[in-house]
C-alpha cells in the first residue's frame, strides 16, 4: 500500500512541535548563572581595557600585572559558582558559548597584536582600545544577559 | 514509509514512558540539571537514575558529575545519537498516528 511520506521534513507532526519547542528558551534557566557569565566577560573586559593601555599608564606595567593576578584569583571562584549554577541550557548554547570565548581570545589577540606587540605602530586611545575589549566581550556578556531574561 | 516500517521503527530504548519523557525534556535543550528534570518529570531519584544509566549505556545520554560541596550536581545531555534516536521515534509515531489513512 503507498502511503503518504513520514513527516521527517518538520512540515507537521510531533517532529514538527518538537523542532519548534527546541527554538525556544527553557524556562528553567538560572538568573544566578546569567549573572556569573556576564561577570566573567565584566572580568575579561576589565583586564583586557587595562592590558590594552598599559604602554601610556604611568606604573602601567605595575598595574598591568595587579589587573592580571586578580582575574587569575578571581576567574577560577566566578567559574566554578557559575558551574554549580547550572541549570537548563537552552539548545545551541554551548556553541555559543564556544564561539563567544574564541571570538573574545580573537579580538584580545588582535588587540595584543596592535596594542602590546612592538611590531606595529599603533595610536592607542583610551575610548578605542576600551571600545576593543569591550567588543571581545559583547558576546558572552549577550549569552549571560540571555540566561537571566529567560530566567525571568 | 508504511505502517510496518514505522513500527519496526520504534525504539524501545526510547519508548518506555519515564525514557521519552526524559529525552523529550532533553531534546528542547541543550543540556539541563538532574534535579531541574526529576522536578519536571516528577519522579523519584532512583527511578531517573535507572532510567539515566540506560540512556547513558545506550549511547543517548552524557552525564556530567560535578561537586557542590559532598552534594553532586549532574548535568545530563543527549549525545548527538540521542537526539538522532529520538528523531527517528518521532518521526516513527507521527507516521503511525496516521493509521490507515
Amino acid at each position: 500500500m503507498e502511503r503518504r511520506p513520514p513527516t521527517t521534513d518538520g512540515s507537521a507532526g510531533l517532529l514538527a512541535r518538537a523542532d519548534l519547542t527546541a527554538q525556544r528558551s527553557p524556562r528553567d534557566t538560572s538568573t544566578r548563572e546569567g549573572l556569573l557569565v556576564i561577570a566573567i566577560a565584566g572580568l575579561a573586559f576589565s583586564l583586557l581595557a587595562v592590558i590594552f593601555q598599559m604602554g601610556r599608564l604611568e606604573w602601567g606595567g605595575l598595574i598591568g600585572l595587579g589587573t592580571a593576578l586578580l582575574f587569575s584569583a578571581l576567574l577560577p571562584f566566578v567559574a566554578v559558582a557559575r558551574r554549580r549554577n547550572e541549570r537548563a541550557h537552552p539548545r545551541g548554547y554551548g556553541r555559543r558559548l564556544a564561539v563567544a570565548g574564541a571570538w573574545a581570545v580573537l579580538v584580545a589577540g588582535v588587540g595584543g597584536f596592535l596594542w602590546r606587540s612592538d611590531l606595529v605602530e599603533i595610536a592607542a586611545p583610551a575610548w578605542l582600545t576600551t571600545l576593543v575589549a569591550l567588543a571581545a566581550v559583547v558576546p558572552m556578556a549577550g549569552l549571560g544577559l540571555s540566561l537571566v531574561r529567560a530566567a525571568r | 514509509m508504511t505502517l510496518a516500517l514505522a513500527r519496526r521503527s520504534l525504539d524501545d530504548t526510547v519508548h518506555s514512558p519515564v525514557r521519552f519523557c526524559l529525552m523529550a525534556a532533553l531534546n528542547s535543550v541543550d543540556s539541563a540539571d538532574y534535579q531541574t528534570v526529576k522536578e519536571a518529570l516528577d519522579v523519584s531519584y532512583t527511578l531517573l537514575s535507572k532510567h539515566v544509566i540506560l540512556l547513558e549505556q545506550a549511547g543517548y545520554l552524557r552525564v556530567r558529575k560535578d561537586f557542590v560541596g559532598r552534594t553532586p550536581h549532574t548535568i545530563l545531555a543527549l549525545t548527538r545519537q540521542g537526539r538522532s534516536a529520538f528523531r527517528t521515534h518521532l518521526a516513527a509515531l507521527d507516521e503511525i498516528v496516521k493509521g490507515l489513512t
